[in-house]
């Protein structure tokens, strides 16, 4: 399984598989969701830092999408409709959560591959299960800054550095321009460089 | 005699070799040992808030909104950062999870498309689901109406108290004939037949003639009709 660094936007031809899905044609339906389910679930769950929440929202995020495709005019293409109503629905729990989200950290699995690569190696010096002890660390140090952010913040940092969007894709999600993109991608990036000052390289 | 302060003034030897013994007081080992990480976390802590505080300004914000969004530096100053936060596409649930994901989502879509089952029907499936939950909500209603039907029968006994004592005080005045009865006089009252053939007055408001009053009063002075010359 691929970890999903390819943009979105060359994912393919969406549009026939959504016509197909309105009129009725269930499996065309169930292609959107294997395409998208990753990413969706991917980004609410770097959004939550909670598993069970995540699959939650995602389940829900593509039932709406199914229950308003009549509803989708395909002016924008359907993986930033579905996207939206992923963040949307995600931002209006964390809203209804608030409380909550900060103290219900769950570490989803961290693929063993992460061991290989050279900025984990350059952060730890565990190997071997030590390598895996320290991965997890840095995992829920990582999701603890995360949840530092307000939701904005964090929204563009999960879609930006993590899930591997453009400026302009973030900017049609999440219905603003580049500008406040980048603004809010830089203060947010402010915070976590503080906050993870332990894991980054003194600056000469 | 001079008043100006001196430095070594003799007097105070004494409490100098005291408090110069304060230099030999050292904190803890551990405390100077973890003192400069602690300095770091905390500055840290302090400057992601400053950090927090400026992202999070209403002026900002009002920018942002408004798509007049500050000039900022790029991707360029913070490439260690980028780096790191790129590791978190290692985090994920197990293949499995997204196997099972559509299956998943299907069963709920067509939970969700169903009719609403009665009102009974989920009673009765919530309560076998959980008997625990069922019986705690059970004993918690016996509970609390048992003690409405008590507070209930307290409050109309103190609430009868109340409206006895309310009732005007009547003055019975010992009647004049050992076969007449008691009269029970109020002010602004009315006068009853009573059913033994006798008049009784009652407050207004109160018609019944049999009304028992608890009486606070009673004047036994026995009024005497007889002939006297004191005119």
């Amino acid at each position: 399984m691929d970890l999903p660094t390819q943009p979105v936007s060359a994912l393919g031809n969406d549009a026939a598989l959504v016509e197909r899905a309105r009129a009725n044609d269930p499996a065309a339906f169930d292609e959107l969701v294997q395409r998208y389910k990753q990413r969706i679930y991917g980004t609410i769950y770097h959004m939550t830092s909670n598993h069970e929440d995540a699959n939650d929202l995602a389940q829900e995020t593509f039932i709406r999408a199914y229950k308003n495709l009549h509803r989708f005019k395909g002016d924008s293409s359907f993986y930033t409709w579905i996207y939206r109503i992923a963040v949307n629905t995600t931002i209006n729990f964390l809203n209804s959560h608030r409380r909550r989200s900060k103290n219900f950290l769950s570490l989803d699995d961290v693929d063993a591959r992460v061991q290989d690569d050279p900025d984990f190696i350059e952060r730890t010096s565990g190997e071997g299960p030590a390598s895996e002890v320290a991965a997890n660390e840095l995992m829920r140090q990582l999701n603890v800054a995360l949840q530092k952010l307000s939701p904005d913040h964090r929204l563009v940092v999960t879609l930006y550095d993590i899930q591997g969007l453009s400026h302009a894709e973030i900017a049609k999600i999440t219905n603003s321009s580049e500008g406040t993109v980048r603004s809010r991608l830089y203060y947010a990036r402010l915070q976590l460089q503080q906050l993870l000052k332990r894991y980054l390289p003194e600056k000469a | 005699m001079s008043l100006t302060p001196q430095p070594n003034d003799p007097q105070f030897d004494d409490l100098r070799r005291l408090l110069a013994m304060k230099r030999a007081e050292r904190p803890p080992q551990e405390t100077m040992d973890g003192f400069l990480d602690a300095f770091h976390k905390r500055l840290a802590d302090e400057q992601a808030a400053d950090a927090a505080r400026r992202a999070n300004s209403w002026w900002l914000r009002l920018r942002e909104r408004l798509g007049i969004a500050p000039a900022v530096p790029g991707d360029e100053a913070f490439p260690a950062l980028r780096r790191l936060l790129a590791l978190k596409r290692f985090e994920r649930p197990s293949p499995a999870y997204f196997d099972n994901f559509l299956m998943r989502l299907n069963r709920r879509l067509l939970a969700e498309q169903m009719p609403p089952a009665a009102f009974w029907a989920r009673l009765r499936q919530s309560l076998t689901q959980r008997p625990l939950a069922f019986a705690q909500v059970a004993v918690a209603f016996a509970l609390t109406f048992v003690l409405t039907i008590q507070f209930y029968e307290r409050w109309q006994r103190s609430h009868a108290a109340i409206l006895a004592q309310a009732a005007p005080a009547p003055t019975i005045i010992a009647a004049a004939a050992p076969e007449r009865p008691v009269q029970v006089i109020y002010d602004d009252t009315h006068a009853v037949d009573a059913p033994d053939g006798s008049i009784v007055m009652l407050p207004p408001g109160v018609t019944h003639p049999h009304t028992h009053f608890v009486m606070d009063h009673v004047d036994f002075t026995p009024k005497v009709y007889a002939a006297s010359l004191n005119y």
